[in-house]
């Protein structure tokens, strides 16, 4: 028998802003789904010996789980917004998630962890920059906002510029400072 | 913060980007007016901007992705038992894989597991390294030192793991002690002394650490300091670089800025980013490192275990390098009253600069530091609050038990990243800017021992150009020049130019040889003594001082004594007992410099009152140190020295009166890597110098045994750039041994003759010369100075294995080795005492060397050569005075008929190997390659090499159908170094 064809994430997003609880957990293996994909990639580049141009494939993730095309124009900035915030919080989880399982017991550190481990390299911690993101939303929410945007829904400057309705520059100049704050707060 | 300052911040970044950069501070002045503050939050984020670009440009999808990847490559191995070990728990994990508490089934003790990721085990070169390097680690048997119980690999379900079993350390590391802040100086000392104790024992050993950092520190409860992954730095770093070229892909357009500062050192591909805080300088500018880059970051950790701040910050990886380059950290004594300024300044030593400035060895640190600890304990007693001292005295007790076991038995040595020894030196500017190089000769061929005429105007150089040595005038700047010795076919070379400069003192063949003046107006030479080299003027122009051993580069010499020579009567007097050669006197007269071979072997830089006095170290380290050459104000001492890598031009401050050096080498940059022969002009503006260049390759040449005559011409067997030498064919005739001459240390490789196959057996910053393969194909000897001094050494060809050692010389030098034809005994040379027997038969703690002696003597002059096919003796080269004309003897063993004896075959020849008659023997003789029989003594030529080609260490094939030999064409020209301002 065949499976049922999945779940259209675009309908369960609107769903779930409707208000239907249910489609927030039918999302979020959808979007692990995504997950485990890109990171079969990665692996199966790393054993191939060569390296995946991996920007592609991370949009095509985000294209296939908030596909705007689907959403009538009026909703369409509405629309990105709630995908930014629930991408936020489906990641994050995943984040902490993984977290739990590295750290065992308390017993030794193991050095090198720091220097060798990816994120510590130049990937954020996701799970520190949420709390970053709520100190930075006391100062500046459309900063906050912009990064939530960007960084967490994957959207352009124009389309960030779109749902907050503020010009493309002052996009650039908040994911800016945004960024740099940020940067600050994590890593010194 | 408040919302409406951020704001505020913000604004004030924003119009600050619109200003030019020049006048941003003028411009930040009137717009913070008085508020400092807020002017410094403005600055950060200006700052911060570069680090800060592009940190969020990759999705947040695509950094949850990577981190499941992670994840996936280290699986759970909970309850699983990989080998004899039953897993336990999760410790933690990392980049080097995750480390589980697990029992040994076996011994049914505790010990920590670390398995490594899949992502080393798929790279087969990567896990043999990677067990060379713990099984390094595993040498080191020291209570300060986490103890690996066992390497291996093991099957589990899925795949072969790779594991580590060490020992279980509960505590926290130095990192978790600092969460709570600084250190109290009593436990930061206890902490300090034992890192020093099992840094000492780490590098008697041969193995640094490279990464000592607070994580890398544990602490148990007990106060026990344990440092943890020795030898495991370097496969992370390798890993490291992988990863950053990989971002670098990836991120391609975006990471532009970011890697800017990365593509300035992209020489150094094997930085750790997370880290740089702990490195030592020379660490981030990618020099090849040795122990002291350990006691740089040692430094490191114990400044901020005292402060709880690390001494060198910055708020980009940029602004750490540069504090870690040229900033001196904020004064210990001033962050801590109670600090006794003797640990100040210990630890301000560990943190100088420049490697020969700090504490030269860690045994040193530990020394300070031990006196430091007992004069605080009676300082204590005194006070009469007598506390538990800590137990490092035991401690020291059994390092010192380790190091005589490390120093006696077989051990595995560390081996050193290629990637930073193939970096280049980015040496720091010393001389001014406004310096000029020309060059000034550039014929074909070599042109050596140039000299300056007082006002910089004129040279004088010896060249080959007309046949054989003569010494040519050549004004600066001119490309004609004049033969000043056309008289005579005898060699002239190394001449000196006299203060006045009217006089030029020389080495010359003429006359039965010795030292010679000439009368430049009129060139009128007149002999002045009947030996001596390298001559070198008085401040008056009264006296001569000279060596007895010839200098023009670092090879093998006899001991060389200084003279001083009365220009008018020839009277001459001893100077120094010591060895001397190369000596330079000072330009007011009072001291005289030269090198010398110390007991424990090194070439070091030396300099004594001109009237004769007790020497004075200016250098005392590993480097080879030579050409000494004053300034015109007598205030440096410039010199040549590989102690960045190349042989390059250096220079040491001196205080002229006491002959003491006031401060530590500093590199004088010179666009040049093989530097040598320094003159400078009397008013200090001009240096010159002699620019080597040699390529070195390994040629076959067809030889036909019977006819004794050549088959073909020579085929080049190595190319490239690469410089290989002493070409040892294996004894299957397969396999061809050799070392490389090349930058910066040479190594042992081995390659298949059609070039199949290349084997790199040692890949280190040690030194490694002529390798000579065993009888039996299945071990190449070869000589080192990886136990700080040449001893001989093997090491299996299938590159599998790490080197062993076969001698232990003690104070001595053993090089020049071979084997015996059953492969029982090696015969190698102590240096300028003689040659030994190794009984290889007995184990190396049963091994009594024994001395090849000839008339119940010792033959100090002898270097040994190739041990005959017959057994029955061994070809050497016997070096009289004059090092650079070697004789061919031949050492016959003693039998129970007659004694040893010695018999001399061909003068001035040198490289024999025989044939495997066991009567004739290929040599090399001014020029050419010829067969000799040792019956007749006779030679005949077979090949003759041009006159800018050295031809040097030969090897035959068993069947006698090919000769090997390294082909070295050697170019030398002169340049000139000049100074706008007088120097």
């Amino acid at each position: 028998m065949e499976s049922p064809l999945p779940p259209n994430i675009t309908q369960l997003l609107i769903a779930w802003h409707q208000g239907n609880e249910d489609a927030l957990t039918q999302l979020i293996p959808l979007v692990h789904r995504e997950l485990h994909r890109l990171a079969h990639h990665y692996l199966a580049g790393e054993r191939q010996g060569h390296l995946l141009q991996t920007t592609a494939l991370v949009n095509e993730a985000y294209l296939r789980l908030v596909d705007a095309q689907q959403v009538e124009w009026q909703n369409r900035a509405h629309f990105f917004g709630i995908s930014a915030h629930l991408m936020r919080q489906i990641l994050v989880q995943f984040a902490r998630d993984q977290q739990r399982l590295k750290r065992g017991g308390k017993g030794i550190q193991v050095s090198l962890s720091e220097v060798a481990g990816i994120s510590a390299e130049r990937s954020p911690d996701l799970v520190a920059l949420d709390d970053a993101l709520l100190r930075l939303e006391q100062l500046d929410p459309r900063q906050s906002r912009i990064v939530e945007l960007r960084f967490f829904g994957g959207l352009s400057l124009e389309e960030a510029a779109e749902v907050l309705k503020v010009s493309v520059s002052t996009v650039r100049r908040d994911w800016r400072i945004a960024q740099i704050w940020l940067h600050q707060q994590l890593t010194i | 913060m408040t919302p409406e300052r951020y704001q505020r911040i913000c604004q004030l970044f924003d119009e600050a980007l619109e200003v030019a950069p020049e006048q941003r501070a003028a411009w930040l002045d009137e717009a913070c007016g008085a508020d400092s503050e807020l002017r410094a939050e403005v600055e950060k984020f200006l700052a911060g901007m570069e680090p800060a670009a592009d940190y969020l440009a990759r999705p947040a999808m695509d950094v949850a992705a990577e981190m499941l990847a992670q994840q996936q490559k280290h699986p759970s191995a909970l309850g699983l038992q990989i080998s004899h070990y039953q897993i336990i728990s999760l410790l933690g994990a990392g980049g080097m894989g995750r480390v589980y508490l697990a029992r040994d089934t076996r011994l049914g003790r505790q010990v920590a597991l670390k398995l490594l990721p899949t992502q080393y085990t798929q790279d087969a070169e990567r896990v043999r390294r990677f067990q060379i390097e713990a099984k390094a680690a595993s040498a080191l048997n020291h209570p300060n030192i986490l103890t690996i119980h066992d390497v291996g690999e093991a099957a589990t379900d899925r795949s072969v793991t790779q594991f580590i079993a060490t020992e279980y350390v509960e505590g926290q590391t130095l990192r978790e002690l600092l969460q709570a802040g600084a250190v109290a100086p009593d436990q930061v000392l206890d902490i300090a002394l034992q890192l020093a104790d099992a840094l000492s024992a780490a590098h008697e050993a041969g193995i640094v650490h490279r990464d000592i950092k607070p994580e890398n520190i544990m602490l148990r409860p007990d106060g026990y300091v344990k440092v943890l992954d020795f030898g495991l730095a370097k496969l992370t770093e390798t890993r490291k670089s992988e990863r950053g070229k990989r971002n670098e892909e990836e991120n391609n357009s975006s990471e532009i800025h970011r890697l800017s500062f990365r593509d300035h050192h992209s020489t150094m591909p094997g930085r750790v980013m997370g880290t740089i805080s702990y490195m030592s300088p020379e660490q981030a500018l990618g020099q090849p490192l040795d122990a002291r880059t350990d006691i740089f970051s040692l430094g490191v950790v114990l400044y901020e275990l005292l402060t709880g701040v690390q001494p060198f910050r910055g708020n980009s990886d940029a602004a750490t390098y540069n504090a870690i380059l040229n900033l001196k950290p904020p004064a210990l004594t001033k962050t801590i009253d109670t600090l006794p300024l003797e640990f100040a300044a210990i630890i301000e030593r560990a943190l100088e600069k420049e490697p020969s400035a700090r504490y030269q060895t860690a045994a040193e640190l530990r020394a300070a530091l031990k006196q430091l600890r007992q004069d605080s304990t009676s300082q204590e007693r005194a006070v009469a609050v007598r506390r538990p001292i800590a137990s490092y005295r035991r401690w020291a007790a059994l390092g010192a038990v380790v190091l005589l076991l490390v120093g006696a038995g077989y051990f595995w040595q560390a081996r050193r990243a290629p990637i930073l020894s193939d970096a280049s030196p980015a040496p720091l500017p010393a001389l001014p800017a406004n310096v000029s190089f020309t060059q000034q000769t550039e014929q074909s061929g070599v042109e050596y021992f140039p000299t300056l005429a007082p006002d910089g105007k004129t040279l004088v150089y010896a060249s080959r150009a007309a046949g054989n040595w003569d010494l040519w005038l050549q004004t600066i700047g001119q490309r004609e020049r004049v033969n000043l010795t056309t008289e005579t076919k005898a060699d002239d070379t190394q001449p000196c130019f006299s203060s006045d400069g009217k006089q030029l003192a020389f080495r010359s063949e003429r006359e039965g040889g010795g030292l010679f003046v000439m009368e430049l107006a009129s060139l009128k030479v007149r002999k002045i003594n009947s030996e001596g080299f390298n001559p070198t003027w008085s401040a008056d122009g009264a006296e001569i001082a000279y060596g007895t051993a010839s200098i023009t580069q670092i090879e093998a010499r006899p001991n060389s004594q200084l003279w001083v020579v009365r220009v008018d009567t020839g009277e001459k007097r001893l100077v120094t007992q010591q060895d001397a050669a190369q000596p330079a006197w000072s330009p007011t007269g009072e001291r005289i410099a030269f090198y010398g071979l110390q007991a424990n072997g090194n070439l070091d830089l030396m300099t004594i009152p001109a009237r004769g006095g007790t020497p004075v170290k200016i250098t005392s380290d590993a480097p080879t140190d030579w050409n000494p050459c004053w300034s015109a104000d007598s205030r440096y001492l410039y010199f040549t020295s590989d102690r960045s890598g190349n042989m390059s031009l250096w220079r040491v401050a001196i205080d002229e009166a006491t002959g003491q050096a006031r401060g530590a080498p500093e590199p004088a940059t010179t666009p040049t890597t093989d530097t040598a022969h320094l003159s400078f002009s009397r008013d200090g503006k001009h240096l010159a110098y002699v620019q080597r260049n040699k390529r070195r390759s390994v040629q076959a040449l067809g030889f036909d045994p019977v006819s004794g005559t050549v088959r073909g011409t020579p085929v080049a067997l190595t190319r490239g750039t690469g410089s290989a030498t002493h070409p040892d064919i294996s004894p299957d005739g397969q396999w061809l041994a050799y070392s490389s001459a090349g930058s910066p240390q040479p190594d042992i490789y081995v390659m298949r003759l059609d070039g199949s196959e290349v084997r790199q057996l040692t890949n280190d910053i040690y030194k490694d010369h002529i390798p000579r393969w065993s009888p039996d194909g299945k071990r190449i000897a070869f000589f080192s100075d990886r136990e700080g001094k040449n001893e001989i050494w093997t090491v299996a060809p299938d590159g599998k294995s790490a080197p062993q050692q076969l001698t232990f010389a003690g104070t001595g030098r053993a090089v020049l080795e071979d084997w015996s034809p059953d492969g029982n005994f090696l015969v190698y040379t102590m240096l300028r005492q003689g040659l030994y027997l190794l009984d290889l038969r007995k184990p190396w703690e049963q091994q009594t060397p024994q001395p090849l002696l000839l008339g119940g003597r010792l033959d100090t002059t002898l270097s040994a050569g190739r041990w005959s096919p017959d057994g029955k003796k061994i070809v050497c080269m016997q070096y009289g005075a004059d090092s650079q004309h070697p004789t061919t003897v031949v050492y016959w063993l003693p039998t129970p008929d007659a004694e040893a004896r010695l018999e001399t075959i061909a003068a001035d020849t040198e490289y024999a190997a025989w044939l495997s008659d066991s009567q004739r023997m290929i040599v090399i003789t001014a020029g050419k390659l010829c067969v000799v029989d040792i019956r007749t003594k006779t030679s005949r030529p077979l090949l003759a090499f041009g006159d800018n080609e050295i031809a040097e260490y030969t090897s035959i094939a068993r069947d006698n159908r090919t000769i090997y030999f390294s082909l070295a064409s050697l170019e030398a020209d002169i340049w000139l170094a000049s100074w706008t301002t007088p120097k």
